[in-house]
């Protein structure tokens, strides 16, 4: 939250991107005083992330859960990221086929290792704003089987 | 949902389509997790393998008083011959434990950091514990334990042929 404050007029305003939920605002001062509590909500333009652009198959960001070995020496020939922990936004694009604004999905694909007890490929989708939407394909499932391959 | 993993299908390229009806943020995080129940005792807990140090891996930031690795010792000639952590703020006790919870080796500082020497131990898979000094009261200061390269975490380690 951003705090901007002006003594002339007597305001102050807190202003932020804030998830969905329950907030409390805590006013004090040191004499009695009257005052006027105003709350607005406003649209907020959701940023672009890293990974973008990555709104379908073919741009999907590549993911790894293992380091690779060659990563001092050999350039790859596309990017990729991981394994750790990154930041992802789901943002609203102008959509000329529906004429007006949608969320665009993100893509990833995930370059999956051998799995054992002792290594099990994860991925973890958290600390959402409200609840989304992921499913999981596999390329051979890219046209009947959306869904239906990865336990969730 | 707010928070799920998935367990894609071992050995496969697969696709994952993070969708909604709104504008969101979220993490998205890829990693390699042990299943604790697949160890015999009371070590039944939810693991992470230590990561490699030559992935560069982020310094793990330890908040709690003990925290649990699974390694394989032995199985990867990169690894080298020893577990060598930076040396942390705060003093910790790092230890190799067998999968039955017996200490296997302690590490000992050097002049770079903490270091487990693996020389001389089978290979195969184990625990590495790290734990906050009993001693000293538990601070909401996290202990940042990040991994060295075998070679800089002092002497003993010598180049295989």
């Amino acid at each position: 939250m951003t705090r901007i404050s002006s003594p002339a007029t007597g305001t102050m305003t807190l202003q932020g991107l804030l998830a969905a939920g329950t907030y409390r605002i805590q006013i004090g001062g040191t004499a009695d005083t009257a005052y006027r509590l105003n709350v607005a909500r406003q649209p907020a333009k959701m940023p672009l992330d890293a990974f973008e652009p990555n709104n379908s198959f073919e741009t999907a960001t590549r993911l790894i859960f293992l380091p690779r070995k060659g990563k001092f020496g050999v350039v790859p020939l596309r990017s990729e990221w991981g394994p750790g922990t990154f930041q992802a936004t789901l943002h609203s694009v102008l959509s000329y086929m529906v004429i007006g604004w949608v969320i665009n999905p993100d893509y990833y694909e995930l370059e999956v290792p051998e799995s054992s007890v002792f290594r099990i490929p994860t991925v973890t989708i958290a600390e959402t704003d409200v609840p989304l939407h992921v499913r999981c394909m596999t390329r051979h499932g890219r046209s009947s089987r959306r869904g239906a391959v990865c336990a969730a | 949902m707010r928070s799920v993993n998935v367990v894609p299908p071992q050995k496969s390229t697969c696709y994952l389509e993070v969708s909604g009806s709104t504008v969101n943020r979220y993490t998205i995080t890829t990693r390699l997790k042990v299943d604790g129940r697949a160890l015999p005792g009371p070590l039944q807990v939810e693991f992470e393998p230590l990561p490699k140090w030559w992935g560069d891996p982020e310094p793990y930031r330890m908040v709690g008083q003990e925290k649990y690795f699974a390694v394989s010792v032995g199985e990867d000639r990169g690894d080298g011959r020893a577990i060598v952590f930076d040396r942390p703020e705060e003093p910790v006790r790092i230890e190799l434990l067998d999968l039955a919870g017996n200490v296997v080796s302690e590490a000992s500082p050097t002049a770079n950091g903490v270091r487990i020497d693996t020389t001389n131990v089978a290979p195969g898979r184990y625990l590495v514990r790290v734990s906050r000094d009993s001693g000293i009261e538990r601070t909401a200061r996290a202990v940042d334990l990040r991994l060295l390269p075998p070679r800089l975490g002092g002497s003993g380690e010598r180049p295989r042929r």
